[in-house]
């Protein structure tokens, strides 16, 4: 047939496209399949370093991933990378340090456009990373961000995505607000899990932007995201209670949670903040107390179709309901909690 | 929505000579048709030379089907004002498993079907092509790999010892 060997006749840049959803690993076993395969990895732009598939079987796995890397590093062909992912999780505490940061040096040194990283146990990114003129996206796991932006020196001019995870870096406003100065062009911030000065979030330009679980915050004071499409603060009473949130004409989709906390401030302001949303969820076992404190001065949601209300119960506090449903004329699709504590335990 | 009934028909010619008609719409999904289409307006035939008739008649039928899915879609939110959430949902899982069946082929098809949509730039084909390649390589042993996409390995076997030996950092996972 004519069929014969037709994936190796495909062209270079249709088998790297193949190469690239495939483990790092698995890529460079690729040489010994023919002589057409033979450098084929070695041109792969995308590069996915994962520790735990060395687990196998194997003592010093933490040793033969150095080596894998290293040799991977300094065999493939100089070309640039478009995306480095790393790995490392809980055995980040066994790879030397210095080791991880030359292997991101060679990842900024080679323009990767995406850099992951997961790993926790405490070491330093090196500076360099937060003056990359390459790097769209980044997404790191790891508990602390280094020097480097505690001093200032953010400059990525193409960064689209930051997601951070689990990054402690606590008692400095300045580094949140380095960080978001010294990326004009982001549009997507994730802060999850990460204990973080809060006090003032400010970017014009950015899109979305999602903030979870901040442990051990300081309060929220203002958020200045005007051009904001989409909006999720699920935090604690605590963080909230005193935040003022501009105008969002073009927010769309919103999901506020506050859990645990005290009282919110008399003039407080979140839910006011986006007058032309879509599709609005708020939940918490004190959004009740929010809806309280704001309720009479929310705008009337005009573009409002789907309404979440999954904390609150329509009995115990009905009054509240009734008052989003009265600010909501427009509305498709109302979802409310089937059975809340509240009323069962009335019943026990 | 309803189809209107002057839209436009055009004919798709395959390398073998096999003419498929098919709407615009269709042969807009792959974007080097769209773009000959916007150059010259008036264009009705378009040769294809390197597109054989079996495996054209499965890009168009992988067009249709994501058409269709489409219009399903826009005419519900047409209809309702917004789409319902859950409806979304089992419409976008429906097409994943026409997709995955679509994939059902042998490998000598899977590598033209990755050729066509490359040439063609359809790209939720192209996509969906390498990631099934990918997925036949993915677990395996060179030697399976070699098996399973019919691969003549044309190393020696010194060939092949002496890249082992030079590269034992590659090997040691599976060995």
């Amino acid at each position: 047939m004519a069929h014969v060997n037709r994936i190796s006749n495909l062209p270079d840049d249709l088998l790297h496209c193949i190469l690239s959803l495939l483990d790092t690993q698995e890529v460079v076993q690729t040489c010994i399949l023919s002589k057409r395969w033979q450098r084929l990895w070695a041109d792969v732009d995308s590069l996915e370093l994962v520790l735990p598939s060395f687990k196998t079987h194997s003592p010093n796995i933490e040793r033969r991933f150095t080596k894998f890397i290293d040799e991977l590093l300094s065999r493939r062909n100089n070309s640039d990378l478009r995306e480095f992912r790393l790995f490392c999780e809980e055995n980040f505490f066994n790879v030397s340090h210095r080791k991880i940061t030359a292997w991101i040096l060679y990842a900024i040194r080679h323009k990767a456009k995406v850099i992951e990283i997961d790993g926790c146990l405490y070491w330093s990114l090196p500076r360099d990373i937060f003056t990359s003129s390459s790097l769209e996206e980044l997404y790191l796991y790891i508990p602390s961000l280094g020097k480097g932006v505690v001093a200032g020196k953010v400059n990525l001019p193409q960064l689209k995505k930051l997601h951070l995870n689990g990054i402690i870096m606590s008692g400095n406003p300045a580094i949140l607000r380095n960080l978001l100065s010294g990326c004009p062009a982001l549009e997507d911030l994730s802060l999850n899990v990460c204990t973080v000065d809060l006090h003032m979030v400010s970017s014009p330009q950015l899109k979305h932007l999602s903030i979870v679980s901040a442990l051990d915050t300081a309060r929220i004071e203002s958020i200045k995201t005007p051009n904001l499409v989409s909006l999720c603060l699920k935090l604690s009473g605590d963080v909230l209670r005193a935040a003022n949130l501009e105008k969002m004409p073009f927010l769309l989709n919103v999901i506020v949670s506050v859990t645990g906390g005290t009282s919110f401030d008399e003039n407080c302001s979140i839910l006011a903040a986006f007058p032309n949303v879509r599709s609005l969820e708020l939940c918490g076992n004190i959004m009740k107390d929010l809806l309280r404190v704001e309720l009479l001065k929310c705008p009337t949601y005009f573009n409002l179709t789907k309404l979440h209300l999954r904390d609150l119960c329509q009995f115990c506090h009905g009054d509240l309901v009734d008052g989003m449903l009265a600010h909501s004329p427009n509305l498709e699709k109302l979802q409310l909690c089937k059975t809340t504590r509240c009323c069962q335990r009335e019943d026990d | 929505m309803a189809r209107s009934s002057t839209e436009n028909m055009i004919t798709l010619m395959s390398s073998d000579g096999e003419e498929f008609m098919v709407t615009e719409k269709v042969a807009r999904e792959c974007t080097t048709i769209r773009n000959m289409l916007e150059d010259d307006c008036v264009i009705t035939n378009i040769p294809l030379p390197n597109v054989t008739s079996d495996i054209l008649s499965m890009v168009i039928e992988y067009c249709m089907e994501h058409v269709a899915a489409a219009e399903k879609a826009a005419a519900e939110t047409a209809e309702k004002g917004s789409s319902s959430a859950p409806a979304a949902a089992k419409a976008n899982k429906d097409l994943e498993e026409w997709d995955k069946a679509f994939m059902n082929v042998d490998v000598y098809t899977l590598c033209d079907l990755i050729l066509a949509a490359n040439y063609l730039n359809v790209s939720g084909l192209l996509d969906l092509t390498i990631q099934t390649a990918a997925n036949l390589i993915k677990g395996k042993s060179p030697e399976q790999i070699r098996k399973t996409f019919h691969i003549q390995n044309d190393l020696s076997l010194e060939e092949e010892e002496k890249i082992r030996s030079q590269t034992p950092w590659a090997f040691e996972k599976s060995e």
